[in-house]
């Protein structure tokens, strides 16, 4: 639907398109490549290939979760290039089995976090940027924003749900495994 | 549920960034005590918390900025490649005949393989050459240039040429002239920095390049361009006068008077053109050549204005006509 135009020519809807995701892509590139430069070019180049093959383009998925997984597919090879490409005198160690997995899962869950928070509106992502990164207490937070405690306290509790609603399918297993033992102690108890 | 108060995120979001005081901690807490699923909401709430804390910080960007770099990329490989693809083999080919044949006259060709990097220098001719990562370069007359094509693109230049750079996000492209840093994410630029000149100047035709000097840094867009002092040592950005040649065959006019560009064809072109009516010499160009011939050139312009060439015996041009 969103496609539709742009497979047909029309710039401007491929615009709408890069402006809407443009920055929770870039976040979500910069949480897999740690280099918010890097991420822009990828994003940007998505978007230049979007349009030079705009005519063959098919996308059974929603348009979203295609640029997300175009995003993930070309940080993926970026990291390939950059790990083969690792000078031979650095230091190379063997990872144990299932280290990599690991590694892979959190910079999978770094680069979900990283796009939520850059789809946040502008205010709410800087009072959220300042609490928990810059470590500002909320009275600081509005004072330098000239706001009310009142309005960051509910711009927080907004970033946050937001958060944990986006990110519900990467709570560990332990949480529910927890939460089913207390239900089992529950209805013993 | 429990009769525990309704909690909502604002509490939340205060308890787990530690800015509940003890009565709301005391709150949250009975309230997660109640029931298994507030207990699970909290735990969520608290792992989303955790997560955030290693974000990276992108940059505040410029989605308009962004955009157009995008689209001065779309038109690029649409409508504006004609760089490439007007004799993509021929192009380059010449000029190792050329420099085959004059060798010793004109300019010397040094490539030394050994050492990884290839040397360049040019004395009274252009040179063209493609670098091993596939970037083309035009070196202009009495200019040098070193390149190390590997895990890292790094040029350190004397004098003057124009780049086009092979993309490729994942080694940066970087060229050394003076006390100035030019950084490139694929795109086509002009570095200039003669000794005998007393500034170094960066244009930029397409693309982005970041410029620094002395901890100052500058991004350049399409149509920027950047001097850097030497006296001062100052950098500062401008905007790319009307008439610009790229290399030594590309030109771009932007709204350049006719007298102006003129001058520009005989120099570049090595011909005579004469008004025949000194209005024409007024009218206002918008055009870009990409290695056009100058019958192909004087061609288009009279279109452009509704003027007549003429082209006499012994080569010498004249456009008649109107003006504007």
């Amino acid at each position: 639907m969103e496609l539709a135009p742009i497979a047909a020519g029309d710039a401007q809807a491929l615009e709408h398109l890069f402006k809407a995701h443009y920055r929770p892509l870039c976040g979500f590139a910069l949480g897999y490549l740690k280099d918010a430069d890097q991420a822009e070019d990828i994003v940007q180049e998505l978007f230049v290939r979007l349009w030079q093959d705009r005519e063959g383009l098919s996308i059974t998925t929603s348009v979203k979760s295609y640029l997300f997984t175009a995003v993930r597919n070309r940080c993926l090879n970026a990291l390939a290039v950059k790990k083969r490409m690792r000078p031979l005198d650095e230091e190379v160690h063997d990872a144990p089995m299932g280290e990599d997995r690991e590694e892979d899962e959190l910079t999978e869950r770094a680069a979900r976090v990283q796009a939520v928070i850059e789809a946040l509106p502008t205010e709410r992502r800087k009072i959220f940027r300042m609490s928990r990164n810059e470590g500002m207490k909320y009275h600081e937070i509005a004072e330098r924003l000239g706001l009310s405690v009142k309005t960051v306290e509910n711009q927080m509790g907004k970033a946050l749900k937001t958060l944990r609603e986006e990110l519900a399918d990467l709570m560990p297993l332990m949480l529910l495994s927890w939460a089913l033992w207390n239900w089992i102690g529950g209805g013993w108890g | 549920m429990n009769g525990a108060p309704h909690i909502t995120s604002e509490q939340i979001a205060a308890y787990v960034s530690g800015e509940a005081d003890a009565a709301l901690r005391a709150v949250v807490e009975q309230w997660a005590a109640a029931d298994t699923a507030n207990a699970k909401e909290l735990e969520a709430m608290q792992h989303a918390w955790q997560w955030s804390a290693d974000a990276s910080i992108l940059p505040e960007v410029d989605g308009d900025a962004a955009w157009q770099k995008v689209q001065a990329r779309m038109e690029e490989k649409t409508s504006g490649g004609r760089v490439v693809r007007m004799r993509p083999m021929q192009r380059f080919a010449p000029w190792l005949a050329a420099a085959a044949v004059v060798a010793g006259l004109f300019f010397a060709v040094r490539i030394l393989l050994v050492s990884g990097t290839q040397d360049w220098s040019a004395t009274a001719q252009v040179i063209h050459t493609v670098l091993k990562d596939r970037s083309r370069v035009v070196l202009s007359p009495n200019s040098e240039m070193t390149a190390s094509i590997g895990h890292k693109r790094s040029i350190t230049l004397k004098g003057q040429a124009y780049f086009e750079v092979a993309r490729d996000t994942t080694k940066p492209f970087t060229v050394h002239a003076e006390d100035v840093l030019v950084t490139v994410l694929g795109t086509g630029f002009e570095v200039s920095a003669y000794d005998t000149s007393a500034t170094v100047q960066v244009k930029v035709r397409h693309g982005h390049v970041r410029v620094q000097a002395n901890d100052v840094e500058l991004d350049l867009l399409a149509g920027d361009a950047a001097t850097y002092d030497r006296a001062t040592h100052r950098l500062t950005r401008m905007a790319l006068p009307s008439s610009v040649v790229w290399g030594d065959r590309i030109l771009q006019f932007e709204e350049a008077p006719m007298s102006e560009v003129v001058q520009r064809l005989e120099t570049l072109y090595g011909v005579r053109i004469e008004l025949s009516n000194s209005a024409i010499g007024t009218c206002r160009l918008t055009a870009d050549f990409d290695n056009e011939s100058i019958d192909r050139i004087l061609g288009v312009i009279a279109d452009t204005f509704g003027i007549t060439v003429q082209k006499d015996a012994s080569g010498h041009y004249t456009l008649n006509g109107d003006g504007c």
